[in-house]
């Protein structure tokens, strides 16, 4: 065969060169990829579409590739100076590479999975301020929450509703090979706050997640691995989902440089209004007592001021300066991409902002036909200052709580010189807390990733490669929270003025070995994969809280009173796998996949534990049947896929923690209130998937749709011992849960010409969950006891079940009236979880002109309202004859304070004006490639019925369940931009 | 294929591969995968001083105790505005079996019960000698036995669990009389146990809290001491005075010997605590108010010194409740909160010669009066208590010089019934002489056993 090869390569040669263009338009294309199938070298076209090849074959086959092009093959067996190679473009994305396995894909046209991309252009129309902002509304199956309106994020993202109650709910994410942390980090604030006393739970800091310190401008592409049928590969880690993102790469070339200038605002999206006490002052000393009374005689009484502190608290409007510039280009060896962002937003309250700065480096390189080595470099920093809002206790140092009780006749402002009045009804003066109470966080992230591609061997239809890819995540978040010493609140205390030093490093790493083969005979192609995997998890937190202080000043040198906390958390994990993708001439696709993972977490630290997976899909419009439907229905794939994947329980679930409790110097170790469990397991989630993708009528119209069914056992559970145990909880694998559900996307591009284009897409999903097997006692989870709404995980119910007061005990409209008094009636006040998710989006090109909008649809989703709770109790309310109401009825019901979450939002909106190339051209020269101007809105608009900023909240951060109770929190914000972009 | 220049050429780029695999890998490693808790020690480490200390600090957890019994006693009203279930909870009469305000009177209790019983576990395997091994187990036995009792105290007539089972249904639920001798009978045992310890110093040092009975046989007194007051629950006054009679009960009518006794001690070092019933009085909007009828009942304003437990000052309202004084008992953060005082032992001796088989109204008077000295009131005179006031006298006394001490609710719920006294809602004892302050407020008799020690329903 060697010799065959030889005398073929020195019979001819063959000189070509010419374009490749765009089918329809006749547009050069720029950056498509024209290789030989013979001998599989090849050559990028530059700018107008050129390229050129010599080689010493007699004939060649050349393939021409482009992202979001069809792939077209040409045969040429003369030389020739005028080839032109006109691509398709690929409306319905079928050529697209997908992922299959950590070091294989496959062409979205033969996937067997619901593989949901999102590319570049879709993610941010209108600009986010934070990454996982843009994710809303995309991809079916893939949701947000917002969990606080503070700058800086913190946003749960969610794939295919619930995989776990304990353990990590966000999905597994892979920016260019290197697993990532997207953990929140708490902030310490609870310290000044007290949120977490007496009842509550933790962690209430709000805090921020760290996909937010991903530049979106740096991204190619985010592709979305719904469950475990598509994520097996991925293993231990993966229920929750994989988002697998690559950033861009550079391209051969001219170096091309792409600025992009963002002004804009912030503003408060929705108001809740607050009660005008001047029309109707009854219950006012019931509520305020004497105090209450002579304060607003004191006002004016009904010829007062009626202060909308709303305004004045959350009225800012933040301005928003973003500059992202970004530079790629290239030569036939070595590419690369240099990029750089600065981003600053104000919040809509005052002295709140958020800051990022981040630089990116993208180095390829190939050192021969063989090896190639991809680099890259990532650093960011920002820093915000999220003030203090949320749930709070004892000096209710809490922006949003100390509004609870303030009568919008009192003024608490702060004074022309300075001081503030003493707000009499509460511990702490809400302006106060604004001007004086700061919540900074610093984060430096560095993200490194390295790849690389070793050909060990390439014959004629065999390949074996070698892959080495990985890289490390560091993170430094830094917390000073300062509560000066001579401020309102802090006079309460024992001794005034706290501070708060958080530092936590978080560092993880991993690297992947793998072998891939590739054999073709007969038009099948079986692609084998087998490697290793190690992964580093190490995070160490230390939170330095002083109380105590003589000035105005952020060390935690001063201050009498001194409390540390220290964290470390190790995990440290390795896996194997093997895999085998099998195409049948690109009609038909099988694969077959096997994982094995052993992590410290595991009570056996030894145990590989296995995740098997498989596929299939079939392309029935490829079929011979198929011809004469092919005119209407010009593509039909059927797929299937099942799969298993795991989540690892929390690392501290297998310890027994005694903690220290010391009395007077002497040394004290005291038993914790949860037991250490050692015989902990992942939990496993089974999924299995099934679904057709069609392209209708040439591409006009396309349709996906999927149903899923996933099986988790081994449930993890925080099972609730009898406290006369002397504990109260246990991590366990004690239960099983079924969720299953639909998600469809149909897009239409009605008119698509060169002048106009017209494309509409549809986003549609719908999950149900619920508990199928409970191996512990039922139990409530989430917010602050039955009375004020909890969650109850039982057999049969879903685990987004809200229950209340009546929902224990005799309650003659329950389904069991006669319960016995604190047994469950089975009455459920609500789901969290909604009826259906629906994204709606259009994008209209008019020449130089385009429109596009971005609607989210959230339909029946239940929210605990608890800022409702408190503004009744102080009968500040505005709706005041329904909040009375609502207090006569709580004292033996929570329904009240169970809102209605659906919501319409405007997610975005963008018009964009790109200049005539020619003018731009008379105008500018060649100095600038292309000119475009535009305005763009996100979370512009918000339609709902739930009566407080936003009914996507949560007081406890990323929470799978038991997350949508809403107290007090920082409201959310609708941003407006103007924007130029143009290449350089 | 295999050609020589092929060769060089995988050669060459093999090397580079291992290059920079060499340099990349080593980073990764293999760490050990079985290592114990980063952040805690293991119970095997620990040392019985540990456990020790670790059994004192967790009962000082007693904040929601305190609260709650104070509240439903209308001793003080909680005016937090951060949770509404200090009011509906504890004065409105609307206890939530499954929320903290219940479950936090009963739940630190049981920690630190099983903080006791590893700590018995402990003294067993700590190859001790046999006099210390005893005044171990007199010490955690004592102090497990008290916590038993405030659990007696706040589940009253639901019954309680004395043993530990991870399942809710495991451990029977014993009626409030059986409870009580359950709890008499481990008191007796630590006595038992403390004076076989014979001089033998206890095996741990014990905090300032414990000052005068850190050895075991003056912690003998402070055990027989409490022996003395569940008898009194029991209604047994002749095991009451035995134990007295054991106890550090003394005479002096100073202010100084009402205070002796043993207290929970706290400070601001590092994971130690503070007073949970610590505030600034004085402060703009303190959370802990005193029930009205507190000041208003007394008959001695001017002197009784015992209303430095209070702080008088302006009147506030707040959900239809009033009140013009703060609670002052703990004026620092590090100020300590008392278990057992010699004041009380003189209470409980007056209520043995009161309520006992053969009253002794002159000696029960006599108590009263050193208590009445030791306040600056005057004292009754000689005489004047007879079988129709000994027992409001000895009522009102408990009041104020056991004030917010977690007393006053179980004392009304416990003395009989005066005779002839409106009690429209047949609440047990004098708990129908509490004053209701709005509408709709009830009192409550006993909490409801929390609803996670239940079997599910």
């Amino acid at each position: 065969m060697a010799i065959a090869l030889c005398s073929s390569a020195i019979a001819q040669e063959l000189n070509i060169s010419g374009r490749v263009v765009d089918a329809n338009t006749g547009e050069p294309l720029l950056g498509a990829a024209v290789r030989v199938k013979e001998t599989g070298s090849g050559a990028i076209t530059d700018a107008l579409g050129r390229f050129q090849l010599s080689l010493k074959v007699s004939s060649a086959t050349l393939i021409a590739k482009l992202v979001g092009y069809k792939e077209k093959t040409v045969v040429v067996t003369a030389s020739t100076d005028n080839l032109v190679i006109q691509l398709q473009e690929d409306v319905l994305r079928t050529e697209e590479i997908v992922v299959t396995g950590l070091a294989t894909g496959i062409r979205r046209e033969s996937a067997p999975n619901s593989i949901g991309t999102i590319t570049a252009k879709e993610l941010i129309p209108a600009p986010a301020q934070t990454l996982d902002q843009a994710f809303a509304g995309k991809v079916p199956g893939l949701s947000i929450r917002q969990n606080t309106g503070a700058p800086g994020g913190g946003i749960s993202v969610n794939l295919r509703g619930i995989t776990t109650l304990q353990g990590n709910t966000q999905p597994l994410i892979v920016i260019d090979g290197v697993i990532v942390s997207n953990e929140s980090f708490n902030s310490g604030l609870t310290a000044i706050t007290d949120a977490t006393v007496g009842a509550s739970q933790s962690p209430q800091d709000q805090p921020s997640s760290r996909l937010a310190d991903i530049n979106p401008n740096d991204i190619e592409d985010i592709q979305v691995l719904k469950g475990p049928a598509a994520t097996a590969i991925y293993g231990s880690k993966a229920a929750a989902g994989v988002l697998v993102i690559t950033t861009k790469q550079g391209k051969p070339g001219d170096t091309r440089i792409d600025v992009s200038q963002q002004f804009g605002f912030n503003s408060i999206l929705k108001v809740q209004g607050t009660r005008d006490w001047r029309k109707d002052s009854t219950g006012l000393r019931t509520a305020f007592g004497q105090a209450g009374v002579d304060a607003f005689v004191r006002s004016g009484g009904v010829n007062g001021e009626y202060i909308d502190y709303e305004r004045e608290f959350y009225g800012q409007n933040g301005f928003i300066n973003e500059t992202s510039i970004t530079a790629r280009g290239g030569s036939a060896t070595t590419l690369f991409t240099l990029s750089g962002q600065a981003r600053n937003d104000q919040g809509i309250i005052r002295n709140t902002f958020y800051n990022r700065y981040a630089v990116r480096s993208n180095l390829t390189h190939r050192f021969s036909e063989r090896l190639t080595v991809d680099v890259g470099l990532n650093y960011v920093n920002t820093s915000s200052q999220r003030s203090a809002t949320g749930n709070a206790n004892v000096t209710l140092t809490s922006i949003g709580y100390a509004m609870t009780r303030l009568p919008s006749f009192l003024d608490v402002r702060q004074r022309p010189d300075g001081t503030f009045p003493v707000f009499p009804f509460a511990p702490s003066n809400p302006a106060e807390i604004i001007e004086r109470v700061r919540n900074e966080e610093y984060i430096d992230r560095l993200i490194g990733s390295f790849r690389l591609d070793f050909n060990i061997f390439r014959i004629e239809n065999q390949s074996l490669n070698f892959i080495a890819s990985g890289g490390a995540d560091y993170i430094s978040q830094r917390n000073v929270i300062v509560s000066p010493p001579n401020t309102q609140h802090e006079q309460a205390k024992a001794a005034p003025g706290e501070n708060v030093a958080n530092n936590v490093t978080n560092f993880f790493n991993n690297l992947w070995l793998s072998a891939v083969h590739n054999v073709n005979f007969g038009g099948v192609s079986v692609t084998t994969s087998a490697g290793f995997q190690i992964e580093n998890r190490d995070n160490n937190s230390i939170l330095v809280n002083v109380r105590g202080l003589t000035a105005d000043l952020s060390s935690v040198g001063l201050g009498v009173e001194v409390t540390q906390q220290q964290s470390i958390t190790r995990q440290y994990d390795q896996g194997f796998y093997i895999q085998s993708d099998i195409d049948f001439g690109g009609v038909g696709f099988l694969n077959v996949k096997l994982r094995g993972d052993r992590s410290s977490v595991n009570s056996d630290v030894n145990r590989f534990y296995l995740f098997p997976g498989a596929g299939a899909s079939i392309i029935l419009s490829k079929l011979d049947f198929w011809k004469d439907l092919s005119r209407t229905i010009d593509y039909l794939k059927l797929r299937a896929a099942v799969g298993q994947a795991g989540t690892l329980a929390p690392p501290e679930s297998k310890f027994l923690s005694f903690v220290p409790a010391n009395v007077a110097g002497l040394i004290g170790a005291l038993v914790p209130l949860r037991n250490g469990n050692d015989n902990v397991r992942p939990e496993r989630t089974t999924e299995i998937e099934f679904g057709l993708d069609a392209g209708i009528l040439n591409g006009i119209v396309s349709l996906e749709f999927t149903y899923f069914l996933r099986n988790i056992d081994d449930l993890i559970l925080l099972k609730q011992l009898p406290p006369s145990s002397g504990f109260t909880s246990q991590l366990v694998n004690g239960g099983a849960m079924r969720t299953n559900g639909i998600e469809a996307a149909l897009t239409v591009n009605a008119i698509r010409s060169r002048e106009v284009d017209l494309t509409t897409r549809i986003i549609f999903s719908r999950n149900r969950a619920e508990i199928t097997r409970l191996d512990v006692p039922p139990f409530q989870r989430g917010g602050f006891g039955v009375n004020l709404g909890a969650y109850t995980i039982r057999e049969g119910y879903s685990p987004f079940s809200i229950v209340g007061r009546e929902s224990f005990g005799p309650n003659p409209n329950a389904p069991n009236p006669n319960a016995r008094p604190g047994e469950f009636n089975g009455l459920i006040l609500g789901d969290e979880q909604p009826d259906f998710n629906l994204g709606f989006s259009n994008s209209l090109r008019v020449f130089g002109f385009e429109l596009f909008f971005l609607l989210d649809w959230r339909q029946g989703n239940k929210v605990i309202n608890l800022s409702r709770f408190l503004t009744d109790g102080t009968g500040i309310s505005p709706d005041v004859e329904a909040a009375r109401e609502r207090v006569r009825a709580r004292a033996t019901s929570t329904a009240p304070y169970v809102e209605d979450g659906s919501f319409v939002k405007l997610r975005e909106l963008s018009l964009t004006y790109t200049l005539d190339p020619e003018l731009t051209r008379n105008l500018f020269g060649n100095a600038v490639s292309y000119l475009r101007i535009g305005i763009a809105g996100r979370n512009l608009l918000m339609f709902t019925r739930y009566s407080s900023y936003d009914p996507e909240v949560s007081n406890f951060g990323n929470l799978a369940s038991a997350g949508s109770i809403e107290v007090t929190p920082f409201p959310s914000s609708r941003s407006f931009y103007f924007n130029i972009q143009f290449g350089l | 294929m295999l050609n020589r220049q092929n060769f060089t050429h995988f050669t060459k780029s093999l090397m580079r591969v291992l290059g920079i695999l060499l340099i990349m890998l080593p980073q990764y490693g293999c760490p050990n995968r079985d290592f114990a808790d980063p952040n805690a020690p293991s119970p095997a480490t620990l040392t019985l001083q540990s456990f020790a200390t670790g059994l004192e600090a967790q009962m000082r957890v007693i904040g929601t105790y305190l609260i709650g019994t104070g509240s439903v006693g209308r001793e003080m009203i909680h005016f937090g505005q951060d949770d509404p279930r200090f009011r509906s909870e504890y004065i409105a009469g609307q206890p939530d079996p499954g929320g903290g305000f219940v479950g936090g009177g009963v739940n630190p209790r049981y920690r630190a019960i099983a903080q006791g019983r590893l700590f018995l576990e402990r003294i067993a395997g700590a190859n001790l000698p046999a006099e210390q091994a005893e005044a171990a187990r007199g010490f955690a036995n004592t102090l497990i036995a008290y916590q038993y009792l405030l659990i007696h105290n706040w589940q009253y007539d639901n019954g309680m669990k004395f043993e530990a089972s991870a399942d809710p249904a495991g451990a029977p639920i014993v009626p409030r009389t059986e409870a009580l001798r359950r709890i008499a009978n481990l008191l007796d045992e630590a006595d038992q146990q403390l004076s076989r310890a014979g001089n033998a110093p206890f095996p741990f040092r014990l905090s300032p809290g414990f000052a005068g009975f850190n050895t075991p046989a003056t912690f003998r007194q402070f055990n027989r001491g409490l022996r003395a007051r569940v008898a009194a629950y029991q209604g047994d006054y002749a095991k009451c005075l035995e134990a007295l009679s054991q106890s550090f009960i003394s005479d002096t009518p100073t202010e100084a010997n009402m205070q002796r006794g043993v207290y929970h001690v706290f400070s601001t070092a590092p994971n130690d605590a503070t007073n949970p019933m610590f505030q600034v009085a004085s402060a703009p909007l303190p959370n802990f108010w005193v029930h009205p009828s507190f000041f208003r009942d007394n008959t001695d304003t001017a002197t009784d010194r015992r209303l430095n437990k209070i702080f008088r000052r302006e009147t506030r309202s707040f959900e239809g409740l009033t009140s013009s004084a703060t609670l002052n008992i703990a004026p620092t953060n590090v100020s300590p909160l008392p278990i057992l005082r010699n004041e009380e032992l003189l209470l409980l001796r007056a209520e043995a010669r009161i309520l006992g088989p053969s009253p002794d109204f002159a000696a029960a008077e006599a108590d009263l009066n050193v208590v009445r000295r030791a306040a600056g009131v005057a004292p009754y005179p000689t005489g004047s208590t007879n079988a129709a006031n000994a027992l409001d006298r000895l009522i009102y006394e408990r009041r104020y010089s056991l004030f917010m001490e977690g007393h006053r609710w179980v004392d009304m719920r416990r003395f009989p019934t005066r005779p002839g006294s409106p009690n429209p809602n047949n609440l047990p004892g004098r708990l129908n002489e509490l004053p209701l302050d709005r509408p709709g407020d009830r009192i409550i008799v006993s909490f409801p056993i929390p609803i996670p020690e239940l079997p599910p329903r």
